[in-house]
């Protein structure tokens, strides 16, 4: 294998670990907010935080980390990171539950939001593709479930925008789209998705370019997000300097950045797939 | 008594967010009163006085504590500030209030030998304890009942000062003021950092250091942010001096702004004059506007700004009310002012409680369809588009699917988050297998142009200091000035002026201390279910001397209020009912479900959140509490929940609005206003209270206990309907007697329904104007 193939799957593995620590970077501010808006009535809710502050603190280890060897701490903190949004989905969803109105919009909107946690989720299984991506090798088909590695974290990374373009729809429909800047995350990353889902089933040049050009769009948006979020709080009563109320009423500002975290690891899984299949 | 909230002082936020710069102008005043101050009272009288509001509130005179209570019944007093209504069989409140201390003079020195405040506490509370069973027969009362006079005028004047107090808040948990900040946690047994924090058995030392911990956050505050007042100094004065002159209206969305509005001369008639600017005439006058008629809007209030006029307080926002005397008479006497009045620039939607609900269709012909009341000349679906017209125009907040009566388009904007209260009613009604949603409510849940969305400061009622209401004064008011009407605030009409042929020519109104005469070609009056009959009536003239419009005899008759009956109890959990919207959860299950019904009609229910103020008065009043009994009542606060009713009362010809002989600061003849329930009514409040006693048990509350005899809204007295003999005006709102006279208000409505009444109101005026320009096309004005 060619030094440049390796140093474009070394880079790609790393390029994993940066997305999975955006994703925990974005897990841990949310979190940290929406459960201490939650007075951390249960303690439970300090496991989000423990767990994305070790996937921050594993992602950017491996960001700086040039091995080509799994290291054995991150991919367990990335197990971990997996099952504690799993644990997650469920919490969430019995909150919802047991709720007057049960499964109504009322609950979607207000209860505890069913699919963060899987934004946690998402960051230990792509930090733990990009452990694994570091043992990748040209030419060769490394499996997982019967699929080629690379074309899994493509379509994990593909599910991940649509979920997170799903939430930004549910809440957007919360906020009535009362600014026209609210429908950008509900169409560019699911175009994006759908793309990058479209080159993990068949790759092609095409496709990857057509995939590359809105993953990248999807990323400057998740950036741009901020900024509209600390404008949309602004926009509340009392803007900035009633901040310990806005902060946690108006639009949640760690939200955006997960599209970034997804958008990088779809560019990476896009390498992958084009270095290892030598698609082009 | 118990320190229930150790170390907390809602004073300690002063310089914080929670508090705008009217608030801190308008609470320091009230700090600043010495208790001692009086200038009504005479210095003879003043020991008495003192003496029994000490009784009253149970508290010591002298102590460092001491609200001023005394003193802030003087000031009352001495400005006669007036409540709204008066009782007919009670005087004058000065005149009342001075026999009844002379009166307890006398008591205290015939039974006693000493006078009052001489006396014992024990003593004085035993005698005020007679005064409120009526057992004192002293001749100084006259004929000034005592039990009336302590239930009406004393408790009501000295109680509400007591718990209007800072010092009252602390003890009883309140959050004080509460913008631009308002509150995040409205769950039960939640609370944000900045609210009082309970000191439960086994937690008061925990209590203690969290409460502190408010002082601590705010000391920090205090080094690190200059002090400003800032805001428009002259706001105090702008329910004195109008504002709306020389082109400039109030930018309400700025402190201190303007936007430029057209002005139209006197002399020169307009298409409109319209009488009032709330729900009916306000929404009009836009309407009108935007249709390219030239139009001029009167109203009796002032023309508010809410961003700087407004403070977090109960005492100091009653200046939203219509305060005016009103005497109230019949078997079941209404309580005006608060509750159903209101005079300013945008009526009473300033301090509406934001609650916008569809008629049940077949209300539109109760009379056809469910046997009972009268037909309305309108059809409900084309009820229905306005309805979605004036929703559109409030960006009501309303859930996705609405459980009751037809499909109807889904709400401009999502539901609010509930607050605990309106999850008490949620719980309870799944507990008892019935249907319960989101309320639509006319408070935004998101941002729209320079409006922010609610921040649940929970003050709706005593008017929104952020916008977030939609109320007329931000809505169609804006838009009403965009479309070059004219609005003219602090301008009271007083008189219809009509010609030889018997048409109107114009009116007479009061500004600035003149009376002025705007000619017409069209008048409107919309001045709501008192003042528009008022001032019908007080426009007699030899061509029509029954009043204007009043063929019929029907002016001022058929009044309609609708039942707000209540039950109220106590959770373990907190509720903070203070918090978020009053009325975030609605059961229309009784509007739509006529089963088992004893009566005809219907009600709805919603969750509650009287203040403090509001709560003090209705625990007095209703209930009869007062002294350590009511203290420690109010100290469970924080534990209140309940469910109130919004029912439907029948018409009644014997139910109306006359005029007497008393004079009022206009020198216009004060309005009587006589109501009496009927069977229906009655069986009706039978009904709803036993229904909500049952979902007050779903939810283990403690304490249950009914408010039978409260009422709200005001509708009738100028009746539409397709019969000029059974009618005041037609489906268009047009008189039947005077083809240039219009009413548009709630007193149009021949039945009330079981809703709140403002986006009917809203959508009438709608199609009131889309009827007058198809008229205009036709010539037929």
């Amino acid at each position: 294998m060619s030094e440049e193939g390796r140093a474009v799957i070394d880079t790609a593995a790393r390029q994993l670990n940066v997305g999975a620590a955006l994703l925990a970077l974005a897990v841990l501010a949310d979190s940290g907010l929406e459960h201490y808006r939650g007075s951390f009535r249960n303690r439970a809710m300090y496991a989000p935080l423990v767990s994305a502050m070790l996937a921050l603190g594993g992602s950017v280890y491996g960001m700086l980390d040039r091995r080509t060897v799994r290291h054995p701490v991150r991919d367990a903190i990335y197990a971990l990171a997996a099952a504690t949004g799993i644990a997650g989905l469920g919490f969430h969803a019995y909150n919802i539950n047991k709720r007057p109105g049960g499964w109504s919009w009322l609950n979607l909107f207000y209860a505890a939001p069913i699919g963060a946690p899987f934004a946690l989720t998402l960051s230990g299984f792509l930090g733990r593709g990009a452990e694994k991506a570091r043992t990748l090798r040209k030419s060769r088909a490394d499996m997982i479930l019967g699929i080629r590695v690379q074309r899994l974290l493509a379509a994990a990374s593909a599910l991940g925008l649509a979920g997170t373009a799903g939430e930004a729809a549910l809440l957007h429909f919360r906020g009535a789209y009362h600014d026209p800047a609210m429908v950008l995350p509900v169409t560019v990353p699911p175009v994006a998705a759908a793309l990058l889902g479209a080159a993990a089933v068949a790759p092609n040049r095409r496709t990857h370019r057509l995939a590359r050009g809105w993953l990248k769009l999807t990323a400057l948006l998740g950036f741009a997000g901020v900024g509209l979020h600390a404008f949309g709080v602004a926009r509340n009563m009392g803007g900035w300097r009633n901040w310990s109320q806005n902060v946690l009423n108006g639009p949640p500002l760690p939200a955006p950045p997960s599209f970034t975290g997804l958008a990088l690891t779809g560019l990476a899984a896009l390498s992958l797939i084009e270095e290892i299949e030598r698609v082009g | 008594m118990a320190d229930r909230y150790p170390g907390y002082d809602v004073l300690a936020k002063r310089e914080s967010p929670s508090w705008n710069a009217q608030t801190r102008r308008v609470i320091e005043e009230r700090l600043a009163l010495d208790p001692d101050r009086h200038s009504f009272f005479t210095d003879d009288e003043w020991p008495t006085v003192r003496a029994v509001c000490a009784r009253i509130i149970a508290q010591e005179i002298g102590d460092a504590a001491e609200v001023p209570v005394a003193a802030m019944l003087d000031e009352k007093l001495a400005q006669d500030a007036r409540d709204g209504y008066r009782d007919s069989r009670l005087p004058p409140q000065r005149e009342a209030w001075r026999r009844a201390v002379q009166a307890l003079d006398a008591e205290s020195a015939a039974r006693h030998g000493f006078r009052f405040h001489e006396l014992a506490p024990s003593a004085q509370a035993k005698l005020l304890e007679l005064c409120h069973r009526g057992e004192l027969h002293d001749g100084a009362w006259g004929d000034l009942s005592p039990a009336e006079f302590f239930g009406k005028r004393l408790l009501h004047d000295v109680v509400g000062s007591y718990y209007a107090h800072p010092t009252a808040w602390n003890e009883i948990g309140f959050g004080g003021p509460a913008s631009p900040r308002g509150y995040v946690r409205m769950n039960y047994d939640r609370r944000d950092p900045w609210e009082a924090s309970e000191a439960r058995p086994g937690r008061e030392n925990q209590a203690f250091r969290e409460n502190l911990r408010i002082f601590e956050t705010n000391a920090r505050r205090l080094r690190h942010e200059s002090r400003s007042l800032g805001g428009d100094e002259s706001s105090a004065g702008a329910a004195s001096r109008p504002r709306a002159l020389g082109g400039r209206a109030p930018n309400v969305f700025r402190a201190g702004a303007w936007v430029p509005m057209r002005e139209y001369p006197l002399d020169e008639p307009v298409d409109f004059v319209i009488v009032g600017t709330g729900a009916g005439g306000g929404t009009l006058a836009c309407r009108l506007a935007e249709h390219g008629f030239s139009v001029v809007a009167l109203d009796a209030g002032p023309y508010w700004r809410p961003l700087e006029d407004f403070a977090s307080d109960e005492h100091h926002q009653q200046k939203l009310y219509w305060t005016d005397e009103r005497i109230v008479d019949g078997e079941n006497p209404l309580q005006l002012g608060a509750n159903n009045s209101g005079k300013s620039v945008g009526g009473s939607t300033v301090h509406f409680a934001m609650v916008s609900l569809r008629f049940r269709p077949e209300w539109f012909k109760s009379r056809s369809l469910l046997g009972y009341g009268a037909d309305w000349p309108l059809d409900w679906r084309e009820m229905w588009k306005y309805y979605r017209q004036v929703e559109n125009a409030l960006k009501i907040s309303g859930p996705v699917r609405y459980p009751w009566g037809p499909k109807r388009p889904r709400y401009p904007y999502r539901p609010h988050e509930l607050n605990a209260p309106a999850l008490a009613l949620a719980e309870s009604a799944e507990a008892l297998g019935i249907d319960w949603a989101p309320t639509p409510l006319a408070t935004l849940s998101a941002p729209r142009g320079r409006a922010p969305p609610c921040v649940y400061r929970g003050m709706c009622v005593i008017g929104c200091s952020t916008n977030a209401k939609q109320s007329v004064l931000v809505t169609w008011l804006p838009r009403a000035l965009t479309a070059g009407a004219e609005i003219r605030d602090l301008s009271m009409v007083g008189r219809i002026e009509h010609n030889a042929s018997g048409r109107v020519t114009g009116v007479h109104y009061h500004r600035e201390g003149r009376w002025h005469f705007q000619r017409a070609r069209n008048v409107v009056v919309a001045g709501y279910a008192i003042e528009t009959p008022r001032l019908l009536l007080n426009s007699a003239s030899s061509r029509y001397p029954q009043g204007l419009a009043n063929s019929s005899g029907l002016v001022g008759r058929n009044l309609m209020v609708q039942a707000n009956q209540a039950v109220w109890g106590l959770l373990e959990r907190e509720v903070r009912f203070y918090k978020g919207p009053p009325s975030l959860a609605i059961s229309e299950h009784w509007n739509y479900n006529d089963r088992g019904k004893d009566f005809f009609g219907g009600y709805a229910y919603m969750s509650q959140g009287p203040l403090p103020q509001l709560w003090s008065r209705v625990n007095s009043s209703k209930r009869g509490f007062w002294g350590e009994r009511l203290r420690a009542q109010m100290q469970e606060y924080n534990h209140q929940v309940g469910l109130k009713i919004v029912g439907e009362f029948l018409p009644q010809e014997r139910n109306g609005v006359t005029l007497t002989e008393e004079r009022d600061q206009y020198g216009l003849p004060v309005p009587r206003v006589t109501y009496s329930w009927c069977e229906n009514d009655k069986r009706l409040i039978r009904h709803a209270l036993g229904f909500l006693r049952q979902a007050m048990h779903t939810l283990d509350a403690r304490d249950v206990w009914e408010e039978t005899d409260d009422t709200c809204h005001l509708n009738g007295t100028a009746r539409m309907g397709d019969d000029p003999r059974t009618s005041v005006v037609d489906a268009d709102c047009r008189s039947w007697d005077i083809p240039n006279l219009w009413i548009c208000d709630g007193s149009v409505f021949p039945t009330v329904g079981g809703v709140n009444p403002s986006l009917t109101i809203q959508a009438i005026a709608c199609r009131t104007a889309d009827r007058i320009k198809a008229l205009a096309a036709r010539g037929e004005l």
